[in-house]
């Protein structure tokens, strides 16, 4: 249930920016969320519109981008698409594997008016 | 309302009191509403402005940052101070409140230990860690299923941290959603007990991921489960490879000197 949270910090983000920036409407919000963010996105999206729905955001677009997890083989300097965390090397089976991408959990953009 | 003395206190506000207040009545506790959500619209727009220039403001911001900039503030204030802060994680009920009893009162008199308690509700846990006499914080996050930041600074500022101490944050015992949350901890402690599953390292990932130390508590039960203490291992190191283990059983005492040892040798 942290997604409720992480819904209200994103709509802060997009309150601060927007009046930082002298914008009255906000048009579009651009996130980006990794596979390994531990966010579920389903829950997200349900809390967002949620929060969205009852305030001056009710008409805002909303798109999530999904960054895929990769990995960096320590042993072997073969880089991957994970698809879990758990994901050894593809190419050495090793376990030593740095997380490169898919733990992101951002406000990209802001489209105003 | 609140469940130790009756006031009326919303369910699902953040409540951070010692036991001591609490339970005194003397109604001194200023039950302060937890203020996560600073984002209350009250903007007066003009409007005076006709136009049509919609524009594209590039943000990448991390939805985070609040949290991780006042863990940062908080790890600075640990690190000045010499407090060796930990966070305990776990599944609910793996045993992290008997390995702290167990610790406390075995090392009190050698170390200065503070304490603070997270769960959704009651004061339970801070009273057992009263009964010591270790100072304790209750955090009750209400409808939280986490600690994050901004409380564990509010909790430290009602205790009096001693120097050269450690002061032990026993997390809401959930395995998700502590995991986001920096609460500016030095070291970061998974517990899991053997009556759990051994793929748990698997199931829980941004958990495994984000520990330094997994400890596996309960092993006294290990006769009369199926769990494979090689399996956990195993599946600790897929998703973290820097995971270090150990064995103990808090209630029967196996295993808690090589915890002690670790606590010890970590500690300055």
């Amino acid at each position: 249930m942290h997604e409720l949270s992480i819904a209200q910090n994103i709509l802060s983000i997009v309150d601060n920016t927007a009046s930082q920036n002298n914008a009255s409407i906000v048009n579009s919000i651009e996130l980006e969320i990794g596979t390994f963010s531990g966010v579920e996105i389903d829950a997200l999206e349900f809390a967002l519109e949620t929060l969205m729905q009852n305030s001056k955001l009710r008409d805002t677009q909303l798109t999530i981008d999904i960054i895929q997890g990769k990995g960096l083989c320590n042993e072997c300097g073969n880089d991957f698409e994970m698809a879990s965390m758990y994901a050894g090397c593809g190419n050495c089976s090793s376990n030593s594997v740095s997380i490169l991408q898919g733990q992101e959990l951002r406000v990209k953009a802001i489209n105003v008016d | 309302m609140c469940d130790t003395c009756g006031c009326t206190q919303p369910d699902d506000a953040v409540k951070i009191a010692s036991p001591r207040e609490h339970h005194e009545h003397d109604h001194a506790h200023s039950h302060e509403h937890h203020s996560h959500d600073h984002h209350h619209h009250d903007h007066e727009h003009s409007h005076s402005h006709e136009h049509s220039h919609s524009k594209t403001i590039s943000v990448e911001t991390d939805i985070l940052q609040n949290n991780n900039l006042l863990a940062e503030r908080n790890r600075g204030f640990f690190e000045a101070k010499n407090i060796f802060a930990i966070n305990l994680v776990s599944s609910p009920g793996s045993g992290k409140t008997t390995l702290l009893e167990k610790t406390l009162a075995a090392l009190k008199d050698e170390i200065n230990f503070t304490v603070i308690e997270g769960d959704q509700q009651t004061m339970n846990d801070a009273d057992r860690i009263d009964a010591l006499n270790i100072p304790v914080i209750q955090v009750n996050t209400g409808n939280g299923c986490h600690l994050d930041s901004d409380m564990i600074n509010k909790a430290v500022k009602k205790l009096e941290i001693k120097d050269n101490s450690i002061l032990m944050i026993e997390n809401v015992g959930n395995l998700v959603c502590p995991s986001l949350f920096d609460l500016g901890e030095a070291k970061r402690v998974v517990i899991i007990s053997v009556t759990e599953g051994d793929d748990k390292p698997l199931k829980y990932p941004n958990m495994f991921a984000s520990s330094d130390i997994c400890i596996i508590n309960k092993i006294d039960l290990l006769p009369y489960v199926e769990f494979s203490v090689e399996k956990v291992k195993e599946n600790g190191l897929k998703i973290n490879h820097h995971l270090e283990f150990i064995e103990l059983s808090a209630a029967k005492g196996e295993g808690m000197e090589l915890w002690f040892n670790w606590l010890k040798e970590n500690k300055n």
